[in-house]
């Protein structure tokens, strides 16, 4: 043969393995072009669609209300549906495309959680999309023959407690803490911008500061007029009628006109310094009921909320924790041995992240949704239309620490065909920027310069310790979103006057009208951590104690611990109906 | 005489189709699956800053490492975008957004890596919630591909890089500790 032939032969092989190679290859990296893409669709998708839900109850005073917060987890999830749809592609793609390779959308809560997911409608009679019923987080426990009950645990250190202890039927709900915090509470008067609108053609709309109170589970302000205060403080007829108000989305003022209501809130009128102020006892309050005697325990004898389940509860271990058909539950996710639950003290403060009783409710909160999405997602594929078997995927730990104690939304997309593989992808953005939750890390710090701080702001621990600054408040980080007021109607028209043809419907405002640290959270540069905030036990880098209950004269562990406080007893519990 | 003429073009081509075309050819294919798999990276690496809202040292390494296993030597560019929140005085407004909102401050590549490399920062930079990441890869050195094909021919201009990958986005949560 000659050495022509030879090279023509080996052309011939070399050529179509070359070709091959090249086009499965090109394919692959078509692949992951794809997988990239759709990575990041799904990753801001999920953005927008907690993000909705962030706006959405900012600006809903009933936000906290059963129905609203249905209709708001709806309107997010149409956000997220419509967000992955618009960025597939140039003609996009509609929610009924997507929705069967979206086997599950969690949404996590204060108290319990949502599964949006394809279920059984038997008011229907036919397999729907939709939100499936609100599951708690919760836990049994079963010790001896007398003792069955089930709590239910929330983001933060409030349970209810439902079921038989000790061969009593009970149903308690309150916060678990420890009582050494408890003299550090005190008092405080908040203030909030509102805007207000003014009739004059001249006059350009303002935002004024307010003194409120939260009553009912509604901000209740206290008018700046200095006339409805002169004479008897506790005035309830002509001038007591003009004191206090709601704020109704109207930019109008409800003056608060029942006695009762308003002889409550003229009692939280102090005199200092010849001035009126309205103060908040919400943080006082918190404390108190857990640690007053307000409930009895089986004798009829007075007892706290917190000693009563120190007392009755104070030997559950996590082993006596039961499923549904009473066997033992073995496999939490991590394995916190005999130690006592409820055996509340300083050591097991539940306000601290690392305690056992938190260490235990992060345990029930993660079972509770695995075992539920679990289910949800593998009841998806037999019913699904698109044949692909889903299959939840494993989650890091961290992306569990995040669920645990943030409201969350986690979405997942699988069974996409992207060339050479399928697609299958999750993401969890959390949030805590909304009336749901209050966690420990959002409780932001407003000094006399107009700046809010974190809590641990290195340079807001040395301003104090200089004296440089003072501490005016301390509120939840949702207060320090902007808010929208829409107008309608009339107003409508005077605000167009005001602001020319097309300055639109809504008008903006902040309630807390104050600047970021360029620290702490503009560049969220290195802080303490709150917990240490908490335990007293703040540590610089050259490892000297940093005395946070004395910076300069200032309290910051009893300023941060009084608005936690007060910001989660104002919070609307909705389980709260059991009665403390 | 014709036919040894011949011989030699035979040799010259068998030459070019034996050695030189298999080489490029399988050249071109390792680089394209470095290619691969620094997308990949790169894309892991970007998501993890935006879905848990900060930068560490360790995962700016393992990145570093997963790229550089590629036999290559790369250029990391980064960019954080930083949201500056304040507009002036916040009061009422009619508009949603005025002038002097959403302005970004940027941090790029040398000032990330101090910040990276400092223990006084715990070695990691938190991010918030708008802020932005950026992070663009190309390869420094000359792959083998590229060596055979100048061989062959040149391509003139500053951008000869042969493996790229870029990806950024927005922060999604605000970083904790």
């Amino acid at each position: 043969m000659k050495l022509q032939h030879i090279i023509i032969i080996f052309v011939i092989i070399i050529v179509p393995i070359s070709l091959v190679l090249s086009v499965y290859i090109n394919m692959h990296i078509k692949t992951i072009e794809n997988q990239t893409k759709y990575n990041n669709i799904l990753i801001n998708a999920t953005y927008d669609g907690i993000k909705a839900f962030q706006l959405n109850t900012a600006n809903n005073m009933y936000s906290t209300i059963s129905n609203s917060k249905i209709r708001d987890i709806e309107a997010s999830i149409n956000v997220f549906f419509n967000s992955l749809g618009t960025n597939m592609g140039v003609s996009g793609y509609s929610k009924e495309d997507l929705q069967p390779y979206v086997p599950a959308i969690l949404f996590t809560l204060y108290d319990g959680y949502y599964i949006y997911s394809n279920f059984y409608d038997t008011e229907y009679g036919e397999y729907r999309y939709g939100l499936k019923p609100f599951n708690y987080y919760s836990c049994r426990y079963k010790t001896g023959n007398n003792t069955d009950f089930v709590v239910n645990y929330t983001l933060d250190n409030t349970i209810t407690i439902i079921g038989t202890v000790k061969g009593h039927y009970v149903i308690k709900t309150g916060h678990l803490i420890a009582d050494s915090d408890r003299s550090v509470i005190a008092d405080e008067i908040l203030r909030e911008n509102l805007i207000i609108l003014s009739d004059d053609v001249n006059v350009e709309p303002t935002t004024e500061n307010f003194q409120y109170i939260v009553y009912n589970s509604q901000k209740i302000y206290k008018d700046n007029n200095p006339d409805a205060f002169s004479g008897d403080i506790n005035d309830t007829g002509e001038k007591g009628k003009k004191r206090y108000f709601y704020y109704s989305s109207e930019y109008k003022k409800n003056y608060v006109t029942t006695i009762s209501d308003i002889e409550y809130l003229n009692n939280h009128l102090r005199n200092i310094n010849g001035q009126l102020y309205l103060c908040s006892d919400s943080a006082t309050k918190y404390y108190s009921e857990s640690l007053d005697p307000l409930t009895t325990d089986f004798n009829g004898d007075p007892i706290s909320f917190t000693n009563w389940v120190d007392k009755y509860l104070g030997n559950i271990t996590p082993n006596d924790a039961v499923d549904v058909d009473g066997n033992a539950i073995t496999d939490f996710a991590t394995n916190i041995g005999n130690e006592k639950i409820f055996d509340i003290s300083d050591e097991n403060n539940p306000i601290k992240t690392d305690s056992v009783f938190n260490e235990h409710r992060m345990n029930v909160i993660r079972k509770s949704i695995e075992t539920n999405l679990l289910s949800a997602i593998a009841t998806f594929t037999s019913h699904t239309v698109i044949g692909y078997e889903f299959s939840m995927p494993q989650l890091g730990e961290e992306e569990w620490d995040k669920i645990q104690n943030n409201v969350c939304m986690l979405t997942f997309f699988e069974g996409v065909p992207i060339g050479a593989k399928v697609y299958n992808n999750y993401c969890i953005v959390s949030n805590n920027t909304n009336q749901e939750t209050v966690g420990n890390d959002s409780i932001f710090i407003v000094d006399s310069n107009g700046e809010y701080h974190k809590p641990g702001c290195l340079k807001l621990i040395e301003n104090l310790k200089s004296n440089s600054v003072n501490i005016e408040g301390a509120y939840p980080s949702s207060e320090f979103e902007r808010k929208t007021v829409s107008i309608t109607g009339e107003d409508s028209n005077a605000h167009s006057q005001i602001l020319g043809a097309d300055s639109g419907k809504y008008a903006y405002y902040y309630p807390e009208a104050y600047t970021p640290c360029y620290d702490c959270i503009v560049t969220a540069s290195k802080t303490y951590s709150t917990d240490n905030i908490i335990a007293d036990n703040v540590i610089d880098e050259n490892g000297n104690k940093v005395q946070v209950t004395n910076l300069g004269g200032t309290n910051l562990r009893q300023l941060y611990l009084t608005a936690l406080a007060r910001s989660r007893y104002n919070l609307y519990v909705t389980n709260g109906y059991f009665g403390y | 005489m014709g036919d040894s003429f011949i011989t030699i073009i035979a040799i010259f081509l068998a030459a070019i189709l034996m050695f030189i075309f298999p080489l490029m050819s399988i050249s071109e294919r390792t680089d394209d699956i470095s290619q691969l798999s620094v997308q990949t990276a790169t894309t892991d690496f970007v998501d993890k800053v935006r879905t848990t809202g900060k930068l560490t040292l360790d995962d700016y390494d393992k990145f570093v490492q997963t790229i550089t296993a590629t036999g290559n030597s790369f250029d990391v560019e980064m960019q954080a975008q930083i949201l500056d929140e304040n507009p002036g005085v916040k009061t009422t407004q009619a508009e949603t957004t005025k002038i002097g909102e959403n302005v970004y401050y940027n941090l790029y590549t040398s000032q990330l890596e101090d910040i990276l490399t400092n223990d006084s920062t715990n070695n990691r930079l938190t991010l918030k919630e708008g802020d932005r990441i950026s992070v663009v890869v190309k390869n420094t050195n000359t792959t083998i591909a590229q060596i055979l094909r100048n061989f062959l021919y040149r391509i003139a201009g500053n951008d000869t890089y042969q493996i790229a990958a870029q990806h950024a986005g927005i922060v999604t949560v605000n970083g904790t500790k």
